[in-house]
């Protein structure tokens, strides 16, 4: 099985991480999105959309981050998605959340913007605007995940076990690291963030992302 | 002792590598936007990174990569590393000085321009030369650097996997860290000094990849700033 992804890609961390942790023998093919790679042939013939991760498993490619955490940890009959009908519904609806909500404002209203001139908005009213949106929308998202996904009992988004909705959205929140988001405002986030932290491949696979968080880390960003 | 540090610097990297995989205890300090500052123009005239500072030192500090990677070598006893047989030890400091003194200028030049580094006083980067000289005072540069790599692939590794024979000396570290810098600018990097960066990084694990990962996270951001 290969893994086409990118060290800094926010959703190739995700699987990167499943696999990791669950040994998975997997051969990763680093994409370089800075020379436009995955633009171009022979990429693009095998991914249309342009995007990492991607997965090829015998003549079998799977894209969607959040697909692809469904499919490995099923084709390795891994606990951390669960079969029974209601707690597996409970995982997509996790994971579907965190893509539909959480993400597009957390990444392209807030972090995006202010990370990669390529996301920037074109002019600084629509830039401001952008992160004002990002902001409150992204408070919004954190309380939700605080207080009703996590709350005060939960060690993991689903209850007391860790699924692939929380591998899936320890990377995505963690983002914010990027811009300097202080998450004490949401404790619980925090011991959740906390928790993930301890599995044993989280700063192996986040090496580069946490060398990213580090060169910037000086920079004035807006956070929430 | 403490390591006062610039992270995204290989300089600095060698270091951080080589107090991880020497199991060494230490503290570091980031000293970015610092080294100008009295209190550390004090210690280091010369404001440069990494620096060791400890008080069993005559000045209570030192700088220069290589020099504190043989003083903590000595120090400790880390024959692995730094070879104690005089003509062994000749090898890796010939190596390292033919790092220090001709690749490692080489790469700077190569590469400062893509990290945004400043680069040294009379290089042609540093001058008020027209963009088109400064470029190809660059391009210069990048194509000096395949000869003294083929001497390390060809008179230093000769058939063996590392400069210290079976595994990495400092020495290697100190060329591994160099040729990172290299990815700013997508330099091809022939196929044997490819597989030498991941036997170096599969040989030294996470002492290796942990600093690595600033360096590379450096560079990524830098290239991410692209429009």
């Amino acid at each position: 099985m290969k893994l086409y992804m990118h060290p800094v890609s926010m959703t190739s961390r995700p699987v990167r991480l499943f696999i990791a942790e669950n040994k998975i023998p997997v051969e990763e093919v680093t994409v370089d999105l800075f020379t436009g790679e995955h633009m171009k042939p022979p990429y693009s013939e095998l991914n249309p959309s342009c995007l990492v991760p991607m997965i090829e498993d015998g003549g079998f490619r799977l894209t969607e981050s959040s697909a692809i955490l469904k499919y490995l940890a099923d084709k390795i009959g891994s606990p951390a998605y669960p079969k029974d009908l209601k707690q597996r519904a409970k995982v997509n609806e996790v994971m579907d959340w965190i893509n539909t909500n959480f993400y597009r404002d957390w990444a392209y209203n807030l972090c995006y913007p202010q990370l990669f001139p390529n996301q920037k908005r074109r002019s600084d009213e629509a830039q401001a605007a952008a992160i004002e949106l990002g902001q409150e929308n992204s408070k919004r998202w954190l309380k939700v995940l605080n207080d009703y996904f996590i709350g005060s009992t939960n060690q993991y988004l689903c209850g007391n076990e860790m699924t692939i909705a929380d591998y899936f959205a320890a990377c995505l929140v963690t983002l914010g690291e990027v811009i300097g988001v202080d998450f004490s405002a949401y404790p619980n986030v925090q011991r959740w963030l906390n928790n993930m932290k301890k599995l044993p491949s989280w700063n192996k696979v986040n090496e580069v992302f946490y060398g990213l968080v580090e060169s910037v880390k000086q920079q004035p960003f807006v956070a929430i | 002792m403490k390591l006062h540090v610039l992270k995204p610097s290989v300089n600095n990297m060698a270091v951080r590598v080589f107090v991880r995989a020497a199991n060494l205890e230490f503290t570091e300090d980031d000293v970015y936007g610092k080294t100008r500052t009295p209190e550390f123009l004090a210690k280091n005239p010369a404001h440069m990174t990494p620096m060791l500072e400890t008080k069993e030192l005559p000045k209570g500090g030192m700088w220069e990569s290589c020099a504190i990677m043989q003083y903590l070598s000595n120090k400790h006893d880390i024959a692995k590393f730094y070879p104690k047989a005089p003509e062994q030890r000749a090898v890796i400091d010939s190596a390292m000085f033919y790092i220090i003194g001709t690749l490692y200028p080489l790469v700077a030049r190569a590469t400062y321009p893509a990290l945004g580094f400043p680069q040294y006083p009379g290089e042609v980067g540093a001058s008020d030369a027209d963009a088109t000289a400064k470029a190809a005072a660059q391009k210069a540069a990048i194509a000096a650097i395949a000869e003294p790599l083929e001497v390390f692939h060809k008179f230093y590794m000769d058939g063996k996997p590392f400069i210290g024979g079976a595994t990495p000396s400092i020495a290697d570290i100190r060329l591994a860290a160099t040729l990172e810098f290299l990815a700013a600018i997508d330099y091809s990097l022939p196929s044997w000094a490819k597989n030498y960066m991941a036997a170096m990084e599969n040989s030294l694990g996470k002492a290796y990849s942990e600093p690595a990962g600033d360096v590379r996270g450096y560079i990524a951001y830098v290239k991410s700033q692209k429009k």
